[in-house]
């Protein structure tokens, strides 16, 4: 396997060759996604039309088509396929274990619970962004505090971390039972997670957050590419071991909370991401824009797949974002038990 | 005053000290190696020298100051550590993980400058591995392995360099190998080096400098003729034993009874 040293005044890095070309064959194959999702469809819109809609000479159904229902509803998707899949290659390169993604281990829940909450008491969702930041960071803080005697052993958090899960689970089940069925309906998108009539707040919500999360991550990818290495080799290469996990925890944290907030959990996105990118590109983690860039694929297949099906399977992206992952969950659990008896 | 030096240094864990009240002057420019039994605090010891632990008391310094007062990357420039029987990520190449060694000396915009190639082409050729340098570490034989590690700390490019048990899980001709390469390295670039060694009689050999330790308290210190006697063997192991002047320079020769 050979490497590429890319290298001038301001810049040197040395990056293998193989996962430049991954990065560049998904990087088309998302362009070609977000083409087709913008021009095909049940109603059919060319390249010209695009153009008009552009210059605004287009007649009002196109402009409304493009305009106000698939461009909002692809860059969602785009947006918080890419949050996803960088949050729990992030996660899962921190633990050491692919199990341990924020949607396994509770910070997706806790994020969709705090949305959940926030529309239920006060009614409008102007405030789900904070409902979700704050859950996710509470689900965080409760798991750390509870496997801090463990030694914060990944095994523990990913133990742990999907017993929360399921309590979450249960705990905003409970809500749904004493809410009427009107709101209920409103509140489906951040249970399950839903990309079906974005408005361009969830867009802007998301693209904000990735606007000033995903440089910074780029900058702690150095760092968390140091902290897999074990404790006392990362801390003698100079990387302090708390300031690093912490920061990469806050990161995944904020990542989630966005994503949730604009488009809810959407199950197991950040879960494939890692394992798909390394599946494909075989570099040592992180590779954080490769994670990104399938878990924004996986994201818009979903959504594709949830549009394409006839009138009365209107299913929210969320359960197809699962059927993907459930047999990948499947995969990874194979390979780890058969690494272990080896 | 020596550069690295251990003044009323007491370690623990949970409050529990292990070492008690050690005050050492490595010797510059030396191997120094720090034997004694099982659960004697030699690897707390080391820990504590990399800072992932804290002194209960007293000081670990370096230059004269307290290593846990300085910044962690400024210590990284200065002292390397070989882990005991670490692993590597899995997919790590041989010079990926060379590499590594040369983080205290990059940032996240300038991680494959010049010297950082120069560096790692040279660690790879000291310990014999410019051809295995696109192998997968886990690939490697036992001691293969054990080079691939050196020359990440060599990479590091510190000229203080501690080893945790070097020759663990490694067979007699790879122990040999590998504390000789030391030895070679040592000389060339006249490394400070502190190891943590089972093995009483390849300490004696490949050591200027032992330090003994037992239940966290140093029973003595000196060249190996010094400390290597059977009054000493009896103190450190309660072990009765007979101690002849080696074949090889002269080193003494430790066989238990």
């Amino acid at each position: 396997m050979s490497t590429l040293t890319l290298r001038n005044a301001a810049f040197s890095a040395r990056v293998p060759r193989r996962l430049l070309v991954v990065n560049a064959v998904l990087s088309a194959v998302l362009f070609a996604v977000l083409a087709t999702g913008l021009l095909g469809g049940t109603f059919p819109i060319g390249m010209q039309d695009l153009m008009a809609v552009f210059s605004g000479t287009a007649d009002p159904v196109t402009q409304m088509v493009v305009v106000e229902n698939r461009l909002p509803r692809l860059l969602t998707a785009l947006g918080v396929g890419l949050a996803f899949g960088m949050a729990g290659e992030m996660l899962q390169t921190l633990l050491r274990n692919p199990l341990a993604s924020p949607d396994v281990i509770g910070f997706s829940a806790g994020a969709g619970l705090g949305a959940v909450m926030t529309v239920a008491l006060t009614g409008v969702s102007g405030l789900v962004l904070p409902g979700a930041l704050a859950g996710g960071a509470l689900t965080a803080t409760l798991l750390l505090a509870l496997v801090w005697n463990k030694g914060m052993s990944p095994g523990a958090i990913v133990l742990v971390g999907i017993g929360l899960t399921v309590t979450l689970g249960v705990v905003t089940d409970l809500m749904i039972v004493r809410l009427d069925a009107n709101d209920v309906g409103e509140l489906v998108k951040w249970i399950m997670g839903s990309l079906s009539a974005r408005s361009w707040e969830d867009t802007v919500l998301v693209w904000a957050g990735l606007a000033v999360v995903a440089p910074l991550a780029a900058w702690h990818q150095f760092a968390l590419a140091r902290l897999t290495m074990a404790d006392e080799v990362a801390a003698s290469l100079g990387q302090s071991l708390v300031q690093g996990r912490l920061i990469t925890i806050v990161f995944a944290v904020v990542l989630v909370g966005f994503g949730v907030a604009a488009a809810g959990p959407l199950p197991f996105v950040a879960f494939v991401a890692g394992p798909i990118a390394h599946g494909l590109s075989r570099a040592p983690r992180p590779t954080l824009l490769t994670a990104a860039v399938v878990g924004a694929l996986v994201t818009l297949l979903a959504d594709r797949i949830a549009q394409a099906l006839p009138g009365f399977f209107v299913l929210p992206a969320g359960i197809f974002t699962a059927l993907i992952g459930a047999p990948v969950l499947i995969w990874v659990l194979i390979a780890q038990s058969r690494r272990r008896r080896r | 005053m020596t550069q690295l030096s251990t003044k009323n240094l007491t370690l623990g864990y949970g409050g529990v000290p292990v070492l008690n009240d050690i005050s050492l002057d490595i010797p510059d420019a030396q191997i120094t190696a720090v034997v004694g039994p099982n659960a004697c605090g030699k690897s707390t010891l080391l820990r504590c020298l990399t800072r992932l632990i804290k002194p209960m008391s007293g000081q670990a310094l370096l230059d004269g100051t307290p290593i846990h007062a300085q910044k962690t990357k400024a210590v990284a420039r200065r002292i390397a550590l070989l882990p005991q029987s670490a692993e590597a990520p899995p997919g790590m190449r041989v010079s990926d993980l060379v590499t590594r060694g040369r983080t205290p000396h990059q940032n996240p915009l300038q991680q494959w400058s010049v010297k950082d190639e120069d560096v790692v082409a040279r660690a790879l050729a000291q310990v014999g591995l410019s051809d295995q340098a696109d192998r997968a570490v886990s690939d490697l034989s036992g001691g293969q392995r054990q080079r691939a590690w050196i020359a990440m700390v060599l990479a590091q490019d510190t000229d203080i360099l501690l080893l945790d048990e070097p020759t663990t899980f490694l067979d007699l001709h790879h122990q040999i190998e590998t504390l000789q390469l030391v030895r070679t390295l040592q000389n060339e670039r006249q490394l400070t080096v502190v190891m943590v060694l089972h093995d009483i009689n390849l300490a004696a050999r490949f050591a200027d400098h032992i330090v003994a330790l037992r239940a966290g308290s140093i029973i003595c210190q000196g060249a190996p003729a010094e400390v290597v006697t059977e009054a000493t063997i009896a103190a450190v192991y309660d072990l009765q034993a007979k101690v002849f002047a080696g074949p090889v320079g002269g080193a003494p020769y430790v066989i238990p009874l």
